[in-house]
């Protein structure tokens, strides 16, 4: 079993989450997060915006459906401009797989 | 050393507190969070006077833009005494405790959480490599004691 925490743009929340829909992943946690990465935020004239607003996806998976969840995450959350579709810009977000050991439903107590 | 992810009730956070409390766990962060499950989010909810029905739910769903079209391949009917709300607002748990100690807090966490309908949450138990106090700079299991 693998944790995904996919950091992503918060406009781009609920077309993840369809595209997630549509391969039958329902089952996932959002919290509201802000954050930088190596580009320090972002500059915009003389303001700086050292953290910026993101979203977090939590999402647990049995270990085969990982790769196929990364790659939905992957091809939805990336902005593209009218030019090159498929490029991608900086502040698209991360993706991030930890493993874990064991989950337990609460409503039955038992180890799943 | 592990770290649990816990997602529960809002309701019960304060009793998991107190239960977390008498078993010696100190250290807990809580983090509101919305989420959902293997239901999508539907809730039944209780209905003996008849007082929400169904073409009333049908109305809540489709001003919340939930469900509308028929011919929307994503378009469900309505179940009675059901509604659909996407995500729900849940509380999350995080501890990092020591491997030992760990079946104690499942065990405390479920006990209180447990009321046997669907939306009770979920318990996820992670390994940790390394923790850090950082007053004092102690690694391992001496930073979370």
């Amino acid at each position: 079993m693998k944790l995904i925490r996919a950091i992503i743009r918060p406009e781009s929340t609920l077309w993840v989450i369809e595209a997630l829909e549509k391969n039958g992943i329902y089952a996932m946690t959002r919290i509201n997060v802000t954050g930088r990465g190596k580009e320090m935020g972002i500059t915009q004239g003389t303001v700086r915006y050292s953290e910026l607003p993101k979203e977090m996806l939590m999402i647990v998976l049995p270990d085969d459906t990982v790769p196929k969840a990364i790659k939905v995450i992957e091809t939805t959350a990336k902005t593209g401009t009218t030019k090159y579709p498929s490029t991608g810009n900086i502040g698209d977000g991360k993706i991030f797989v930890t493993n874990v050991d064991e989950s337990y439903t609460i409503r039955t107590g038992e180890e799943c | 050393m592990r770290e649990i992810l816990a997602i529960i009730r809002n309701e019960r956070a304060e009793q998991t507190k107190a239960a977390l409390d008498s078993i010696g766990v100190k250290g807990v962060t809580f983090i509101n969070v919305i989420g959902r499950g293997k239901q999508k989010g539907t809730i039944r909810y209780p209905d003996p006077q008849g007082t929400l029905k169904r073409e009333v739910s049908i109305y809540i769903m489709q001003q919340r833009g939930l469900i509308g079209n028929p011919e929307d391949p994503r378009y469900h009917a309505p179940v009675e005494n059901e509604l659909d709300l996407g995500f729900l607002s849940k509380k999350m748990l995080m501890i990092v405790a020591d491997d030992n100690e760990v079946p104690g807090i499942v065990r405390a966490i479920i006990q209180i959480n447990r009321s046997e309908h669907k939306g009770d949450g979920r318990i996820f138990v992670c390994p940790v490599n390394d923790a850090i106090r950082i007053r004092t700079g102690e690694h391992g299991t001496k930073a979370i004691v």
